[in-house]
């Protein structure tokens, strides 16, 4: 028995919320004829014309019995699910702890893991980068940076 | 030929400011293209907040600088520790760090540093010649024969992108998606903002990109670290070529420059193709093929030239068509879309002097790159010393900081986060990510050009095939999309013959 194609399950669950959120866009009465939900829609056919091709494709493998190879993880499959994780911390709590005193912790966080063991260089460029970075963008570049509000830099 | 306006073009580019600039770009992208696993597209757009408050005509001249700078960096690193950090430099891997190995990192070094310059000024030429008559070719085209072009760059990348097809679908399909979000031009109607006010401008391209190329390639870095390390090659010999190195490499850099700037003109094809070309051309033609695999010389001056000849033919659309074939350029094309520069057939006659500006600074930074590297690759090896640990936090850091700085937004930040986990996701499922990045930055004015088409043809489809050049931009994606069925039924054929 030939195994269902789960990988074609993607395109298609994104184009039917795609297609879901495009006939909610409400349609007015002027502008152009064919109104903002014509071109959304050319693009969840092409997304279900990639579900298609993805369901021959694999019938041609199967066919074939050349399945792909799947490509195996080179690290623990952990590792990038926590640096999201602490990357997402990092970002969330950025306009109250400020971009200074943020990325410092962000970069003790991931040094410590990443850079083990070089405990005072890893403080030493947790500090620096972030605090040149801040002194040349909102100085020199005059863009601006959170400051924070708990610890302005 | 409008000499004046090249003349023009080359005092824009011996500008002070301009000058410096694009040394800051050139220099940049070498030191970006050695550090492994960071190509040239995330260089780029994490270079963007460099940009800040600096003239258009500057800012794009020192992108261009990291846009090269990248391709002869990329080449460092595959010389020395057998890693390419993008698909381009891998044929100069299989040469270049067997003459690493057996004593000759300083040949291989020169030979790609000189092949660089000599073919980047032969695809800067031919780029002067040839994007002008391509400019006043596009003046007749109109909505229709545009969402043509647009459908036959994106049929032709999605064709070459990858082993699947479908993936290469729905990689456009998402971007199109993508360049949906926001207010409707023509309507006014929000859509797909989910709410979020900060998404009705639509999504900053900037900070999809930096996600996209920057944050996901640090995810699979750390992976990849998390196996190991590199171990540098010291660089060995003198920088210098042989006079039968010279003699070896000379011809090969000539036809690798030829190569390498007509398969940049192609939408789709990029500069991997253009080196694998380049490869495949050198062992067969050369009088030494019997040393190709063991440290060939011509098998890294060829692709090394058309690696960076590439660069120079992929701005041919880039400037005349407003049409990106690549990744890295559909990045340029963003960052010219954000100085508010709609790269098009007009840009030539509009503002001649930023087109040329920037095509002169492209020669001048080819000159920058060969005094710059060869005196410099001692300084520039240190950075393959800095540990991968510190350097993938570092771009985090540096992503943010980017992202944050476009609109002082941590909407922004939030979609580059977004797409770092998108991007990540699709390349453990091998889903390209060049067909996104180009639907993404091309869609709105793929709608518009649709919309318009449709709304002049009284809503008609005929009028995408009432041209001679939509017949003939529309034949263009059928054979595009014929073009891996046709190879994959030859090799099918081919292996039973040779069983």
């Amino acid at each position: 028995m030939r195994a269902l194609p789960l990988g074609a399950a993607v395109p298609l669950a994104v184009a039917v919320v795609y297609l879901i959120l495009t006939e909610q866009i409400p349609v007015m009465m002027f502008g152009d004829p064919l109104g903002p939900r014509a071109f959304p829609r050319l693009i969840t056919a092409i997304m279900a014309l990639a579900a298609l091709l993805w369901v021959l494709e694999a019938l041609a493998r199967q066919r074939s019995r050349s399945p792909v190879a799947e490509a195996a993880p080179d690290g623990p499959a952990w590792l990038p699910a926590a640096v999201v994780a602490w990357f997402a911390l990092y970002i969330v709590t950025l306009e109250d702890i400020g971009f200074v005193a943020g990325s410092a912790l962000f970069l003790m966080g991931m040094l410590g893991v990443f850079h083990r063991g070089r405990w005072l260089t890893n403080v030493v460029v947790a500090i620096a980068v972030p605090l040149g970075a801040y002194l040349a963008f909102t100085r020199i570049l005059s863009v601006s940076l959170p400051a924070g509000s708990l610890f302005p830099a | 030929m409008p000499i004046e306006h090249i003349l023009d073009g080359f005092l824009v580019a011996m500008q002070p400011g301009n000058l410096f600039y694009t040394f800051i770009g050139v220099f940049l992208g070498t030191i970006i293209g050695m550090l492994p696993g960071i190509g040239s597209s995330a260089g780029i757009a994490l270079l963007i907040p460099i940009s800040f408050g600096m003239q258009p005509t500057t800012a794009l001249m020192m992108m261009a600088g990291v846009y090269y700078g990248a391709m002869y960096g990329d080449s460092l690193s595959a010389i020395l520790i057998n890693t390419p950090g993008e698909g381009a430099a891998v044929m100069t891997t299989i040469e270049g760090y067997k003459m690493a190995q057996k004593g000759r990192a300083g040949a291989a070094l020169a030979v790609s540093a000189w092949g660089s310059f000599i073919a980047g000024t032969i695809s800067v030429v031919a780029l002067t010649l040839v994007a002008v008559p391509l400019a006043q070719f596009a003046l007749r085209f109109g909505p229709a024969e545009y969402f043509m072009l647009m459908l036959f760059a994106m049929t032709s990348v999605s064709a070459l992108s990858g082993t699947s097809r479908a993936k290469a679908v729905f990689a456009v399909g998402l971007g199109l998606a993508l360049s949906t979000v926001g207010i409707d031009l023509q309507t006014g109607e929000s859509r797909f903002t989910l709410g979020i006010p900060e998404l009705e401008d639509g999504l900053h391209f900037p900070a999809v990109v930096v996600g996209l190329f920057a944050v996901s390639e640090v995810l699979r870095g750390l992976e990849r670290f998390h196996g190991g390390t590199h171990q540098v090659i010291r660089i060995s010999g003198k920088l210098m070529l042989t006079r039968e190195e010279w003699q070896r490499s000379l011809p090969a850099i000539f036809r690798g420059g030829v190569i390498g700037f007509i398969v940049g003109v192609l939408p789709g094809a990029g500069s991997t193709i253009a080196t694998i070309l380049s490869y495949s051309v050198e062992s067969r033609v050369s009088k030494h093929r019997h040393e190709f695999g063991t440290g060939a010389i011509e098998g890294v001056a060829g692709p090394e030239s058309a690696n960076n000849a590439c660069t120079a033919g992929a701005m041919v659309p880039l400037l005349s068509l407003g049409l990106p074939g690549s990744a890295t350029t559909a990045v340029m094309l963003g960052v010219l879309v954000m100085y508010g520069i709609q790269p098009g057939p007009l840009l030539f006659a509009n503002q001649p002097q930023l087109v040329w500006g920037l095509v002169n600074s492209m020669y001048i930074g080819n000159v920058m790159l060969l005094i710059l590297n060869l005196p410099l690759i001692g300084l520039f090896v240190r950075v393959l010393y800095i540990p991968t640990g510190m350097l993938m936090a570092l771009i985090l850091v540096i992503a943010t900081l980017g992202s944050y700085g476009l609109n002082g937004s941590m909407a922004d930040v939030y979609v580059m986060l977004a797409a770092g986990v998108l991007g990540y996701l699709m390349d453990r499922a091998e889903v390209p990510i060049a067909p996104l990045v180009l639907a993404l930055v091309l869609g709105r004015n793929m709608e518009q050009s649709f919309r318009q088409a449709m709304t002049i043809s009284d809503s008609s489809l005929e009028i995408f095939v009432r041209s001679g050049i939509s017949v003939g931009l529309l034949l263009a994606c059928l054979a595009a999309m014929a073009v891996p069925i046709v190879t994959s039924l030859l090799a099918r054929r081919s292996v039973p013959a040779r069983g």
